[in-house]
């Protein structure tokens, strides 16, 4: 009786997850019609004329590779800048590590809305205010915690003994880590590296502070959502929320890892 | 090939108050196999580490051949090295393992491919060249780390518990392979393990290790029957070496309350150790003159012999336990009355207060 | 102090400069934005522009009572669904992908997810009707219900947010070992009670990090809120980002961002009071 009970669950759960996920895809691949009758049709027409509209309306196309730019601009800074900090968590045990992995963690407990003004005003005097330059930065800021974080569970799953085993037969420190560390770290940098990617795609507050003239997707979608007619709002739902998902589904193992023990 | 020479080895970790080693000396023959034996924690990995480039020493020198290597990093000293863990590259085949080493010197790509094939073919890993670690068993793997070490042809190869991690079965027959694979190298070997079996097997010379010190070093028969002091005596050997208090009484020196031959001019004290092995003691069912009366307390059959535990009469000066290993056929049951014996040339004397055996 | 003991800090360097300009500058930065008036003098006077707009005190109310609301609903949420995963059902990774899914999912596409359910021909009437539990739409978004609004918020927010107290806890639970549920067992007790006496009390800590991130990161919801809500419903985030893009006023939008900092670190006190650990309560 437990199990069918636990079951159930599972399923009403699992149900609670899918079905407005469902939703969407529907809204998104109707025709304008199918999106303002009522009552709504369970299965979508399958038509594009929504993700064209929404792809070919005037800005998407500019926002949409500001969007991609930034984001692929924060997964790489954020990688640089965790590589050397998780490395060091991960084979060194010195006085301040802690305080260090605390330290960067209680970053994220500011709110970005606190962070993001003084940087609007920074990025005015340096000139790289409403850039994908600008946003990319705050962005690997927000990111940088969680990453290098990863990045320090990913290189400590790489063991030692490979490391100087590569310097005994002929490799210096850095010829070590980029010969026997890196091509086993890889996968999970990968994954850190798309968290940061995604977290950047998704990001709204910062990214409207920081941009005016060139809005990044999101912030485009939400200026003008109020006023915009229901199958653009759809369609360009979908475009925020596909990556999410296909992310998830690379990830999910090793997401544990963060919070507590990994998944065996 | 080269010879090895420490000097004054010292290495302290931050947090600890001793010393992991402690002003270590050591030098090993060209093409000399030396056995760094002890229990965990006795300074010998890190020793090894040291030799390797691995640790930094806070104190001391570390020749190889001519060469003051102290300061120069691992890939300029001319070594290779087992590891424990194996350290196989998962992400590289079996024959780039192999060939790892020769490809970081540059060697050209046929030179490569002959060093290969020769280190496989000692290792008898031919047919598995193209394999990812991963579809290897851990035995295959330990194959694959000696045939790379092997292949850079290196003047001295360490070599840190490489057989700990297989089982038992297996272990057994990796040693008399590596053995053999060592005789034909000729190379300097360094080999650190805690099994005492293994070092005695292996070793040209046994040098046992404990809190950072060498305590005694020499072939594995000096090591096995004159132990340097009371600590190696019970090291090495299966089971330990019995260790009885003697006395000296009005009548001369006693063991249990029997009468004992102690060696002439033994301490001046009234106290020592008599340390004798397992196997030179000889039992007897009927009742000898001079022999130790006690009476079986256990017996464990371990196949070819058995491992037979006594408690001596105490007449007086309390109980003592003896292990001795006797024939299969040896008529021993609990609660048997027997008398033991051993040759005099085969007791080892020990000052109970120092440790030490007399005469060193 | 030689190159190799301090090859671990030097390592450090390129993430905390980073983090040193791009963050703590700009909270130094902040608060003395906040501190200043528009004009460029010392004062409480943006402090005093901000609680004194009509909108601010619906906009505290609104953004607390959200996190009242939805924190228990979440937690109550993640265990279940961390107990599904960690559990004896079959189909581990496949519970495992689908309670995760909404993890990486943006603020605004939940938002927009959620309106196109709530919104009056949208699907949440269309089922309703279909299944005749009522015979005409229902406003859910209807801006004169304040409570209405705010619940659906609630919604969006629980079903996009739950994910990561889902991460937090199957760590925790996969830390308790096995011994201890399997003790309880064996004592007889059911799993109502294993569940109180075993599971919840070495689960606190992981419960109390849970909570302290949901809390953080409940003050930044910002894109759901006006997604549902439109321009009626004011959070204090909605606030400070109105504030810089609306009105130019950079010593507002910060003054809101110090509003929500206050809110917030109060918060996480309470917290840290409610659940203190066995040290804090001097077991």
């Amino acid at each position: 009786m437990r199990r069918v009970l636990s079951y159930g669950a599972a399923v009403l759960l699992a149900g609670w997850i899918l079905v407005p996920i469902w939703f969407v895809v529907v809204g998104a691949f109707s025709t304008a019609d199918s999106v303002y009758s009522y009552p709504l049709a369970a299965w979508p027409d399958w038509s594009l004329e929504s993700m064209r509209f929404f792809v070919t309306s005037a800005g998407v196309p500019q926002a949409l590779l500001s969007s991609v730019v930034v984001a692929l601009l924060t997964g790489v800074l954020t990688l640089l800048l965790a590589a050397p900090a998780g490395y060091a968590l991960a084979r060194f045990v010195f006085p301040g590590a802690s305080a260090y992995r605390l330290t960067v963690l209680a970053t994220r407990a500011f709110p970005v809305v606190v962070l993001s003004i003084p940087l609007a005003v920074f990025f005015l005097q340096w000139g790289i205010y409403d850039t994908v330059w600008g946003v990319a930065f705050m962005h690997t800021a927000l990111a940088l915690p969680f990453v290098v974080l990863m990045v320090a569970g990913v290189f400590a799953g790489v063991p030692v003994d490979i490391e100087e085993a590569a310097q005994i037969f002929g490799c210096s420190r850095v010829g070590a880590f980029r010969r026997a560390v890196v091509p086993n770290a890889a996968p999970g940098l990968a994954a850190a590296g798309t968290f940061a990617v995604l977290l950047s795609y998704n990001e709204v507050f910062a990214a409207s502070i920081l941009t005016l003239q060139e809005p990044t997707l999101p912030v485009f979608v939400l200026t003008g959502l109020t006023q915009a007619p229901l199958p653009f709002r759809y369609a360009g739902a979908l475009f925020l929320l596909a990556p999410a998902f296909l992310f998830i589904l690379l990830i999910r193992k090793r997401l544990i890892g963060v919070g507590g023990p990994t998944l065996r | 090939m080269s010879d090895i020479r420490l000097t004054g080895i010292t290495k302290r970790y931050p947090r600890t108050a001793a010393p992991a080693v402690d002003d270590v000396s050591l030098t090993v023959a060209d093409g000399e196999f030396v056995v760094l034996l002890g229990p965990s924690g006795c300074g010998k990995t890190t020793l090894l580490r040291t030799i390797a480039g691995l640790e930094r020493a806070d104190a001391g020198t570390v020749h190889l051949g001519d060469r003051d290597v102290t300061g120069l990093p691992p890939r300029n000293r001319d070594l290779a090295m087992v590891f424990q863990g194996y350290a196989v590259f998962p992400h590289l085949t079996v024959a780039e393992n192999i060939g790892f080493g020769l490809r970081m010197r540059k060697e050209s790509r046929a030179d490569v491919e002959e060093g290969v094939r020769y280190a496989a073919g000692l290792v008898q890993l031919d047919d598995y060249l193209d394999r990812y670690p991963s579809a290897l068993s851990g035995g295959q793997r330990q194959r694959v780390a000696v045939a790379r070490a092997v292949a850079v042809r290196p003047s001295v190869l360490l070599m840190d518990e490489p057989l700990s991690n297989l089982d038992a079965l297996l272990r057994l027959s990796f040693r008399s392979e590596l053995k053999a694979l060592a005789k034909e190298l000729n190379t300097t070997i360094v080999y650190v393990t805690h099994d005492q079996v293994e070092a005695l097997s292996l070793g040209d010379r046994v040098a046992v290790m404990q809190a950072g010190e060498i305590v005694q070093s020499g072939t594995p028969m000096e090591v096995y029957d004159q132990p340097v002091n009371r600590f190696v005596g019970g090291f090495l050997g299966t089971p330990p070496m019995n260790m009885l208090p003697a006395r000296r009484g009005a009548q001369g020196w006693t063991v249990a309350g029997h009468p004992f031959a102690a060696p002439n001019g033994a301490a001046d004290g009234d106290e020592l150790l008599a340390g004798i092995r397992a196997e030179n003691i000889e039992a007897s069912t009927t009742e000898r003159p001079d022999a130790l009366p006690g009476r079986i307390r256990l017996v464990e059959p371990l196949g070819s012999q058995l491992l037979v535990t006594a408690v001596l009469d105490g007449n007086g000066a309390g109980e003592q336990n003896v292990k001795i290993l006797t024939p299969t056929d040896f008529p021993a049951a609990d609660g048997t009355e027997v008398w033991l014996r051993a040759a005099p040339e085969r007791v080892r004397w020990f000052d109970p207060a120092t440790e030490r055996a007399l005469g060193r | 102090m030689s190159v190799r003991r301090s090859l671990p800090y030097l390592l450090l360097v390129p993430s905390v400069a980073y983090l040193l300009i791009f963050f703590a500058s700009p909270m130094v930065q902040a608060v003395g934005l906040a501190f200043t008036s528009t004009t460029g003098e010392w004062g409480l006077s943006s402090l005093a522009a901000m609680m004194s707009d009509d909108r601010f005190w619906p906009a505290v109310w609104t953004t607390v009572i959200l996190l009242v609301v939805l924190l228990p609903i979440q937690l109550a949420l993640a265990l279940a669904m961390s107990m599904i995963v960690t559990g004896r059902l079959r189909g581990k990774g496949f519970w495992l992908y689908v309670f995760l899914l909404p993890l990486g999912v943006s603020e605004l596409g939940a938002g927009i997810l959620w309106y196109s359910i709530f919104v009056e021909q949208g699907w949440l009437n269309t089922v309703l009707q279909a299944v005749g539990i009522v015979d005409r739409p229902v406003l859910w978004l209807d801006y004169r219900e304040p409570w209405r609004v705010i619940g659906t918020i609630v919604v969006a927010e629980a079903w996009r947010s739950t994910s990561l107290l889902v991460i937090i806890l199957v760590g925790g639970l996969r830390a308790i070992p096995r011994d201890y549920l399997e003790a309880a067992d064996v004592f007889h007790a059911g799993p109502w009670q294993r569940m109180r006496h075993v599971v919840l009390p070495m689960l606190r800590p992981t419960i109390r990090t849970a909570l302290i991130v949901r809390v953080v990161l409940a003050f930044e919801v910002f894109a759901t809120v006006i997604a549902l809500g439109g321009t009626a419903t004011d959070t204090l985030a909605t606030q400070a980002n109105r504030a810089y893009t609306e009105f130019q006023d950079a010593h507002l939008a910060s003054a809101y961002g110090l509003a929500i900092l206050v809110v917030s670190l109060v918060a996480v006190g309470i917290v840290l009071a409610a659940l203190p650990t066995h040290k804090e309560r001097g077991e």
